[in-house]
């Protein structure tokens, strides 16, 4: 979250982040929410103002911070808690730093990050992770 | 983008008049004493003198961040919480990690002073600038988790950090701890029982008004990415990383420096059933609960699955497996993990309460004490059912849990014939599990700390040389390996008053000091590097470690006007006279003559008086404290030089 900030808006503070994290601190639950980069782009479809584009150097959904109103409606439509309104009440969702993720190079020790190449292994693995990473958050919620 | 650390901020709340108020902090401080643990001793220095008694609502509790919070500078995530002590009258600073500090930088506000006492329980609120003291009566004699999950629901935001205290604070049991991000703890010297006395349940924060900025974005960015690229081949970072703390039990314990039986014993025969690699290996630690910004991730997460000890929390630590466990004799992990729980979530500090329930099992076993005397348990040597027990007696001051539950110094002092020989306290607080007899520098950092004898003012762990890290820095302090040695003395000082200096500055910037001691993977120059970077203000290392020098000062200036002289800086009696009784260290112990030795040497660094141990006027202004020295010198406690 914090090199996230930092590689963006040179700055640190965590609403400028572009993951985010859902703790159950009590049992010790953590689930890293961040732009899955999935085929449907959901939240594409949802913005009013066409904020929302898709870059074509690596097939994912940019924002365009100009025309964004803040209207909220991507974070809405998103699954995966994946985009967020930042202080400033723009969104704002992973750009993969466009090629060269900075929040992988910070995980050391565990490696939880990995930035590979899209192969059918990858993508099914991928796909479980995501499978598994909305089952708990169904768990930790409190809404 | 310019200096902006040296505009400061404390939220200063009195919860006698309901009066909140942000205090601009006068950039000379920020200046001497950078933030943390440094701005926090000042401002302790200034509201709290030696009249304050520590549970009167004239104390002040002080929580501290300094200028590396919030970034992703490795470790800086850390909390510096201090007050004056109820354990042992002086001054303490205890420092936590979680996530409540960032969250308070990013409120705008490097600072959270409470003072007065609220007429009925209450808890603040902090979101930016609104600012509440909200009732608390619903969370009084809650434990820890339910505390945490009533507030964040009843607030609404899952995202809220909290510290807060639990039964054993509301109790003022006099080493009650303050718990912060739920498992991460403010334990030492009964901070807990200041915050209970005040009738605080907790303080939740949450922030994103202040976006911390960095001076020279690209520089610092490279710097941290230098440090962090060299961790993988740091050898106690990848153990903190597999096991925390919990892995240096049976390394400990293979030096016969692991005290067992009420530190009858430098040696636990079931140590290798505490050890972090067996709790790994049998699967009772299930993740990690680290720190914001932190790349080792040393606190764990456990749970015992089923049985009469079944539980769940963050850690253990090496401190409280050999207290609670080693220390009592009791050698089975999941008691002892059970045992843990029950201190964390009740807020009480493991450390000292493993103390005073092993300190009890010895006054059985001499018949010091009876069955009856203890409310008929049967508390011998490894009964973790009774300890349990007992605990829960401290924690609610039940019996002869309500004796326990003022420290181990007043217990000792009321059970009376001679049991204060195998309480193994000095200057009022429980000495942490290192036998100091085969660890000389450990033994003067512990004679010297203002805290008492504990390990979280200066960590000279390098002595042992048990790492390549280690043994370069005894190579660059001292000039040569053959120092790191435990079992002699020679350039102790030296390297004991390295670590108080870079413990200090470390605390101060808001780190973690796993960072520059233990692992050493920060040096002084990557600080001052990064300090640059972040900040555009130029400090030279040498000049950082005066910083730590400064506040090392500062605190014993403190605790010299609370009456603390040489005479106080010792050891618990069984140290400095019951040899070692086996193992290599055979023979060892901390004897006045050897302490004094080491001493001498240490004021001599230091420049204070060697007669007293009281700071000298010329060191006071050389490190440009006139102020403080003024303040001696009115006392009429001033040394003549």
């Amino acid at each position: 979250m914090l090199v996230c900030s930092f590689k963006h808006e040179g700055k640190f503070n965590f609403t400028y982040s572009r993951v985010r994290i859902l703790s159950d601190e009590i049992n010790n639950v953590h689930i890293p929410l961040v732009c899955e980069h999935c085929g449907e782009h959901p939240c594409l479809d949802a913005c009013p103002v066409e904020a929302l584009y898709l870059d074509n150097k690596l097939g994912i959904v940019k924002v365009d911070r100009d025309k964004c109103i803040g209207c909220g409606n991507c974070v809405k439509a998103c699954p995966y808690n994946g985009i967020f309104i930042d202080k400033n009440g723009k969104a704002v969702k992973c750009d993969l730093c466009d090629g060269d993720p900075e929040c992988v190079k910070v995980c050391i020790f565990p490696q939880a990050m990995k930035y590979v190449d899209i192969t059918y292994e990858n993508l099914i693995s991928k796909h479980e992770s995501m499978i598994s990473k909305i089952k708990l958050l169904k768990g930790v919620r409190y809404e | 983008m310019s200096e902006n650390i040296f505009k400061q901020r404390a939220l200063f709340i009195n919860l006698s008049t309901k009066e909140i108020k942000v205090i601009e902090v006068p950039k000379d401080t920020v200046v001497k004493y950078i933030g943390g643990r440094g701005v926090n001793a000042y401002f302790l220095w200034k509201l709290v003198n030696n009249r304050i008694h520590p549970l009167s609502e004239d104390n002040v509790l002080i929580f501290g961040t300094g200028p590396f919070t919030g970034t992703f500078i490795p470790t800086a995530g850390q909390l510096t919480v201090t007050s004056k002590s109820p354990l042992t009258q002086r001054y303490f600073k205890c420092n936590a990690g979680g996530h409540w500090a960032i969250e308070l930088r990013f409120a705008g506000y490097e600072y959270v002073i409470i003072k007065g006492k609220a007429d009925r329980p209450v808890y603040i609120y902090i979101e930016d600038k609104n600012v509440e003291i909200k009732d608390a009566s619903h969370l009084w004699g809650k434990d820890v988790r339910e505390t945490n999950k009533i507030i964040k629901e009843e607030l609404g935001d899952n995202e809220i950090q909290v510290a807060c205290i639990g039964p054993a604070g509301e109790n003022i049991v006099k080493f009650a701890s303050i718990m912060v991000s739920v498992y991460h703890v403010a334990a030492r010297g009964g901070l807990g029982a200041v915050m209970g006395s005040k009738k605080l349940k907790a303080i939740a924060v949450k922030g994103s008004e202040r976006d911390v900025e960095v001076a020279h974005p690209e520089l610092l960015k490279k710097l941290v990415h230098e440090v962090i690229s060299n961790l993988p081949n740091n050898v106690k970072g990848k153990v903190y990383y597999l096991y925390g703390t919990s892995g240096s039990v049976a390394p400990v314990n293979k030096l016969y420096a692991f005290p067992s039986y009420n530190f009858k014993k430098p040696y636990f025969e079931k140590a290798e059933e505490l050890d972090g690699v067996t709790l790994v290996e049998r699967g009772y630690i299930k993740g990690r609960a680290g720190c914001t910004a932190c790349p080792f991730h040393c606190h764990k997460f456990y749970k015992v699955e089923k049985g009469k000890y079944a539980c769940y929390c963050g850690g253990p630590e090496y401190e409280t497996l050999g207290a609670l466990g080693a220390g009592c004799g009791i050698g089975n992990p999941e008691a002892v993990l059970k045992m843990h729980e029950i201190c964390n979530i009740y807020g009480l500090d493991g450390l000292s309460a493993g103390a005073v329930i092993q300190w009890t099992m010895e006054c059985i076993e001499r018949g010091v004490l009876t069955k009856e005397d203890i409310d008929g348990l049967d508390l011998i040597w490894g009964n973790a059912d009774a300890a349990i027990e007992l605990l829960m007696k401290i924690i609610y001051r039940e019996g002869f849990g309500n004796i326990l539950a003022e420290g181990l110094k007043y217990a000792a002092e009321k059970v009376g014939k001679e049991s204060w020989k195998w309480a193994i306290q000095a200057r009022g607080l429980e000495q942490s599990r290192v036998d100091t007899r085969s660890a000389k520098a450990y033994a003067l950092a512990f004679a010297v700390n203002p805290r008492g004898p504990d390990h979280l003012h200066a960590q000279p762990i390098a002595e042992f040389g048990a790492w390549p890290e280690s043994r370069r820095l005894i190579k660059e302090l001292l000039g040569d390996e053959k120092y790191a040695n435990p079992y002699i003395i020679d350039k102790k000082p030296e390297l004991v008053r390295w670590h108080e200096d870079i413990f200090a500055v470390t605390e101060a910037l808001g780190l973690c000091s796993f960072s520059t001691t233990t692992t050493y993977i920060l040096k002084p120059q990557n600080l001052a590097e990064m300090f640059y970077a972040l900040t555009n203000v130029k400090i030279s290392p040498e000049e950082l470690l005066l910083v730590g020098r400064r506040i090392v000062t500062l605190e014993r200036c403190y605790n010299v006007r609370e009456g603390l002289r040489r005479k106080d800086d010792t050891l618990p009696w069984r140290l400095m006279h019951e040899p070692v009784p086996e193992g290599p260290p055979k023979g060892l112990r901390n004897s006045p003559e050897e302490l004094d030795k080491m001493l001498d040497r240490y004021y001599e660094l230091h420049g204070w008086d060697k007669r007293t141990g009281i700071p000298l006027k010329s060191t006071l202004i050389m490190l440009g404290m006139s102020d403080v020295a003024n303040e001696l010198k009115k006392l009429k406690i001033l040394p003549l030089e």
